[in-house]
């Protein structure tokens, strides 16, 4: 196990190499998480908008 | 074909059909990124050169390889997005820009990490480590022209074009590099590919090499879907799809 | 009026336009100056090394002083709306680019091939090397200033667009850089110059067959 840690003299290069490409890994799809979530929660404020105008207008109709 | 093909490039489609898939391309191209580092890590043998230093390879490779793939679907879909006008294609080319400038720039960190114990120095202006860099400078560009533009019809045409130009200058940067480097008799490198790779060597570096662009088709249509959503703001079915959660109020 | 006269005319009226705001003119040129003077001061004065910076030093003060004069190519077009009317009008839109880029050229790629030959004398740089480095200027800043219409022309709606615009446009020039500083440095240790500068000549004309168009789409899109 410390032979595998040791990388034969090269461990510092070589984990640091895998560790920035999971690194880079978990940041994708992290960030690819966080723009979904945040589209999703402009489309919801979106639609309520919509409807809000939708039901004004309807109303508006019925008072006059 | 281009019934099925109009079917596939209509938003709410797409944003369905992506829903449905993107579970299928995600988890597949994480195992077999975990069975590919295993491989690389501890079944493959070390080099008779570099020793255990050459498994850098198992990174630097998959990720330069994504880097000008990414970049040649970018291109690619905003050279569609701009002769076709076709509005899921320059999503396609936004949705790319990011994951690709993040890739480019652990193939040039890799590629430092694996140049110090080989050359002996982290940076060396080899064309190839030249044409990585200005290709991570193209990939900032694009996404700060985008992000300059507030409409988006307008930032997709104007980073689309710039794309297309970058296609253009990338081969000739490239080539100028080699010429140039040519011209300055440095240190004689040995190039960074793993000389006469064997077979338990190279099966663990196919294999990452296909889960990275399983893993990059996973994140294009995650972030493809996040564009749809912000271009459809407006249209009947994000409507249908999101009125109902917002509750009555 | 026949295509040739029109671009004629949209140079006159660039040069007109510029001349009446001359210190906007003047002020790259005196970068210029002031960047490659900069130099010997910062470093050390021994000719050996500045005989060695010379070429890239020029070359690189050349270029920063094309981007710094980009930024108001179609500025001021763009917001009193004659550029609009240039494209509703009835030529092709890239033959007035063309005409902007070339007035560009005139009034700052040429003044600085005239004066980067006094310059080059400051540096040490044998005579072969200053011959080399005003051939080279020659042939590379016009294609400094179409990709710097290019640029400018995709960033022309954006407002500050000063570091935007470096970003988009460096890496274009970068060949022509790698091109004209190197022949400098090999003519000046005696060597022959003809593969450069053919590649210099080659980028040129690829430029002006590409480029024109591509900033043409580029002012279609900023306008919108």
């Amino acid at each position: 196990m410390a032979d595998f840690l040791a990388m034969g003299g090269y461990a510092e290069f070589v984990w640091s190499a895998f560790g920035v490409w999971f690194a880079c890994v978990i940041f994708n799809i992290v960030s690819a998480r966080r723009r979904m979530r945040a589209s999703i929660e402009r489309a919801t404020v979106a639609a309520a908008r919509q409807r809000h105008r939708a039901t004004r207008k309807m109303r508006q109709r019925h008072d006059t | 074909m281009w019934t099925w093909f109009h079917k596939l490039a209509s938003p709410p489609h797409f944003y369905r059909l992506a829903g449905l898939i993107g579970p299928w391309l995600l988890w597949p191209s994480l195992l077999l990124l975990a069975v590919g580092t295993y491989g690389g890590l501890v079944l493959a043998p070390a080099d008779y050169q570099q020793g255990d230093g050459f498994r850098i390879i198992y990174v630097h490779v998959p990720s330069a390889y994504l880097s000008t793939t990414i970049y040649a679907v970018l291109a690619v879909a905003s050279a569609i997005g701009l002769i076709w006008r076709i509005k899921l294609a320059h999503a396609v080319a936004a949705a790319a820009a990011p994951i690709g400038a993040s890739f480019t720039a652990v193939a040039l960190i890799s590629g430092a990490l694996w140049g110090k114990p080989m050359w002996g120095t982290y940076w060396e202006w080899d064309p190839r480590l030249t044409s990585e860099l200005i290709l991570l400078f193209i990939y900032f560009g694009y996404m700060s022209l985008r992000a300059s533009f507030e409409d988006l019809n307008q930032a997709d045409r104007a980073s689309g074009l710039l794309a297309v130009i970058g296609v253009v200058n990338l081969p000739i940067i490239h080539y100028s590099g080699m010429w140039w480097s040519s011209l300055h008799q440095g240190p004689s490198l040995k190039t960074l590919d793993a000389p006469s790779i064997s077979g338990d060597m190279l099966w663990p570096l196919l294999l990452l090499i296909a889960a990275s662009t399983l893993f990059f088709g996973a994140l294009l249509l995650s972030r493809v879907r996040a564009e749809v959503l912000d271009r459809e703001q407006n249209s009947r079915w994000i409507q249908d799809l999101f009125g109902d959660s917002a509750g009555a109020g | 009026m026949n295509p040739g006269r029109f671009f004629i005319a949209i140079v006159r009226r660039e040069l007109q336009i510029a001349f009446k705001r001359w210190s906007d003119l003047l002020s790259p040129l005196v970068f210029f100056v002031m960047v490659t003077t900069l130099f010997p001061l910062a470093l050390s004065p021994q000719h050996a090394v500045l005989r060695n910076l010379g070429p890239a030093v020029l070359w690189i003060a050349a270029l920063l002083a094309t981007l710094l004069s980009l930024n108001a190519l179609f500025r001021a077009d763009v917001e009193d709306g004659s550029l609009e009317q240039l494209v509703i009008g009835p030529y092709p839109l890239p033959l007035v680019i063309l005409g902007k880029t070339a007035a560009h050229w005139l009034l700052n790629g040429l003044p600085l091939v005239i004066l980067a030959p006094v310059l080059a004398v400051t540096y040490y740089l044998p005579v072969e090397g200053v011959r080399a480095l005003s051939l080279t200027l020659l042939l590379g800043t016009p294609t400094l200033s179409l990709l710097g219409a290019a640029g400018a022309a995709l960033t022309a709606a954006v407002r500050q667009s000063g570091g935007l615009l470096a970003l988009l446009v460096l890496p274009l020039m970068l060949p022509v850089l790698m091109f004209g500083a190197r022949a400098t440095d090999l003519a000046g240790s005696g060597e022959p110059i003809d593969g450069p500068v053919y590649l210099l000549g080659a980028l040129f004309l690829l430029a002006l067959s590409l480029l024109p168009f591509a900033s043409a789409a580029a002012i279609r899109i900023s306008l919108d």
